[in-house]
């Protein structure tokens, strides 16, 4: 900031020199010489603004004022015939630039305005869109009270039958039954249209055949509509489906023991 | 006038060329734009082609048909008659539907030649000429039946006006002719004419219509016992829209009608008309039963219409309608789509559908207008790819509800079924409870709908 006003200082300096050979030498340059360290940036251009108004009061009457700065004189000098003209100039330089500033203002405040009234509407659409809920979404669990329950079969044949697995209460039969349930669980719980409904799944027994697992689905519907969706989302066509797209989408990979032979599946309605 | 046609008629050596066993051969008419420009008076030239005369022409003579040889009585006799000539050069088809027709049956085949008449710059005195036409060839039909021919064997062809020629004949003869087929009949002049100024089913045992430019230079309406609409019978795809086009901005629309029927001959394109009432019903899927036909599928374009015929006969004036891609083969292989949302509230959307087969895909673009989804209704479309692709290995699709500004809304399937229409020996294609956002694309593979439910 300093060096700043410095330079500006030294500017107005470097213009007022040539000035200085008009022939008022000594008041010029020692006005000068005067103002350069005191002045800072402000006081030069008020200095500036200034000129028109004061050169109307003073250059009238062709006097100069004692403490007149240094500009201020030069220019009655240089001008001498005119002082007049370049007061009016001057004034009217001024008024324009006042109209036009306010202007400009006036018509920034339209824009301000219509971009607000803009941005208005795009963030309430935003928040509206943001916060827009989903009917099908919206739902209460607890309303769900209707059981409606689907019982079948399907076949591992990667597994070999043993005793052990016939009977339930075992470790073994225990483990992989827990195994098929999350399975079952997570498949049907992961489903947008079934996931709500689903209440849990059960492993009820292992048999023979490789090995054949029985399973109990359990779903929970709410009293409304309940027609509605024992004909269509809880079809057995829908339940059986979701369970046969999951088996043909697995991996291919038919040598894991977890594998479940997608044409094995069986599903009923039980009342 | 009088005083130029001696001129032309010396000018207009028939064409005449030499073949290899130093036989002659006769070819069709060729004139330029000067004779359409000064106008040429009726003369008709039969043209038989046979297996063994493909390449070379003979000439008819139109009362000893004796004199020659190849042509024999007791086989079927196909006549092919062409239309307006607004050129005078002899259409490019010719060579090609000989061709085909001779693959179908061992049969004669007769070009009706009436260039010299049909080559006009004014349309207005070619389709004066075709009562004259028909009068002629009547005469030379009458003479095979004499002959020992037998009406019911004999099919005409007819093109454009020569498609109305060939229904003059028919009624010359009462309709006993075997059949008619009309290529998209011509419409100027014909637009308001009663069912005897036109091709209309009583001018033969059986006629067949194939529409392609009703808009233009084709005739809006059903006029036989089967109406084929290509694409609704008007536009057709791959066709100039724009006048800049130059000529095939003209005749594109109209011509394709017999490039589809070559195509049909050739059995590079098997195309199946579905009954509808409209082409818009069709387009939205509401006429993909065949269940009139059975056992037979729904008709299909071309020369053998036995199948179906005695099906039409009983059924009276069918209109059928059928898609076309832009080029050979034209086919477009069709799906019914079928698809049950569980969303609570209605919806409206356009659907695009991709089926996927290893790095190739064919897509259909149903949006000629929003389709409804409702809560557990079925909404069917129809679902029509350029290309066939053998084994569907995956699909993505598509629901844009045109939303552009508010929520993005989710489209909820419990069911899509995939029901492929033009090969019923492919298996249906499932898939169940999809969730999608409008405007994103969601892919699955399909499984096969299982039967045993």
């Amino acid at each position: 900031m300093e060096s700043n006003s410095w330079r500006r200082a030294s500017m107005d300096n470097i213009e007022l020199l040539p000035v200085t050979t008009n022939g008022n030498d000594g008041r010029v340059s020692a006005s000068n010489g005067d103002g350069v360290p005191s002045r800072n940036a402000d006081a030069t251009e008020r200095d500036a603004l200034l000129t028109g108004q004061s050169t109307t009061s003073t250059g009238q009457n062709g006097q100069m004022l004692p403490d007149g700065n240094a500009a201020e004189a030069q220019r009655d000098l240089e001008n001498t015939g005119i002082p007049h003209e370049i007061s009016a100039v001057s004034r009217i330089k001024g008024e324009l630039k006042e109209v036009i500033f306010w202007k400009v203002r006036l018509w920034m405040v339209i824009i301000f305005i219509f971009l607000l009234i803009f941005a208005v509407i795009i963030i309430s659409l935003a928040a509206c869109a943001a916060s827009y809920k989903d009917p099908d979404e919206d739902f209460d669990p607890s309303l769900f009270k209707v059981p409606r329950y689907f019982n079948g079969s399907f076949q591992l044949p990667n597994l070999v039958f043993t005793e052990e697995l016939s009977n339930l209460s075992t470790n073994k039969s225990q483990e992989l039954a827990a195994d098929f349930q999350e399975k079952l669980a997570d498949l049907y719980r992961s489903s947008p249209a079934l996931g709500r409904y689903f209440s849990k799944a059960e492993i009820s027994a292992f048999r023979n055949g490789s090995v054949i697992a029985d399973y109990q689905l359990t779903f929970l519907m709410p009293e409304e509509e309940q027609d509605q969706l024992r004909n269509f989302t809880l079809s057995r066509e829908m339940v059986y489906n979701v369970f046969r797209q999951f088996l043909y989408d697995q991996e291919p990979d038919e040598s894991k023991p977890m594998y479940i032979d997608p044409v094995s599946l069986i599903m009923f309605l039980t009342h | 006038m009088s005083h130029i046609k001696p001129f032309l008629c010396v000018l207009l050596h028939p064409g005449q060329e030499e073949s290899g066993e130093g036989e002659s051969c006769d070819n069709f008419t060729d004139l330029n734009l000067s004779h359409c420009f000064m106008g040429t008076s009726l003369y008709v030239r039969l043209l038989l082609y046979t297996r063994s005369n493909l390449d070379c022409g003979r000439e008819l003579n139109h009362h000893y048909l004796s004199s020659q040889p190849l042509f024999n009585l007791a086989r079927p006799t196909a006549f092919v008659i062409h239309g307006y000539r607004p050129t005078g050069a002899p259409p490019i088809w010719i060579n090609h539907i000989v061709h085909l027709l001779a693959e179908q049956e061992d049969m004669n085949i007769i070009v009706v030649d009436w260039n010299k008449g049909a080559a006009n710059l004014n349309y207005f005195t070619a389709v004066t000429y075709t009562r004259e036409a028909a009068q002629n060839l009547t005469g030379f039909i009458m003479t095979m039946q004499e002959e020992g021919a037998s009406l019911s064997s004999v099919h005409l062809i007819g093109v454009s006006l020569g498609a109305h020629l060939a229904g003059f004949v028919g009624a010359n003869l009462k309709g006993k002719i075997g059949r008619i087929t009309g290529l998209d009949p011509a419409g100027p002049m014909f637009t308001s004419a009663t069912p005897e100024e036109r091709l209309d089913p009583s001018d033969a045992m059986f006629v067949d219509v194939l529409h392609t430019d009703m808009n233009s230079f084709g005739l809006r309406g059903a006029h036989g016992h089967i109406d084929f609409y290509a694409n609704g019978g008007a536009d057709q795809p791959g066709c100039p829209k724009t006048i800049f086009a130059g000529k095939s901005y003209f005749v594109c629309d109209h011509q394709r009608s017999v490039f589809l029927f070559l195509c049909a001959l050739n059995r590079t394109c098997s195309l199946t008309g579905y009954p509808c009432s409209s082409y818009s019903d069709f387009l939205d899927g509401r006429c993909l039963q065949c269940e009139a036909f059975k056992p037979a599928s729904c008709p299909v374009l071309g020369y053998d219409v036995s199948q179906w015929r005695d099906t039409l006969l009983k059924l009276g004036e069918t209109k059928v309608f059928f898609s076309t891609t832009a080029t050979l083969p034209y086919r477009k292989l069709s799906y019914r789509v079928d698809m049950v949302t569980w969303n609570q509230y209605l919806r409206w959307g356009v659907v695009y559908i991709r089926l996927h087969s290893g790095r190739n895909f064919t897509e259909a673009r149903i949006d000629h207008k929003l389709l409804r989804f409702e809560q557990y209704t079925s909404t069917r479309l129809l679902a029509q790819f350029d290309e066939d692709l053998q084994q569907v290995q995956k699909i993505s699709l598509r629901i844009s509800t045109g939303n552009v500004i508010g929520p993005r809304y989710k489209i909820r399937l419990l069911r899509i079924r995939f029901t492929p229409l033009d090969r019923p020996e492919r298996p249906l294609m499932c898939r169940f409870d999809i969730i999608m956002e409008e405007n994103m694309e969601v892919a699955f593979r399909p499984l096969p709908c299982n039967s045993h439910l």
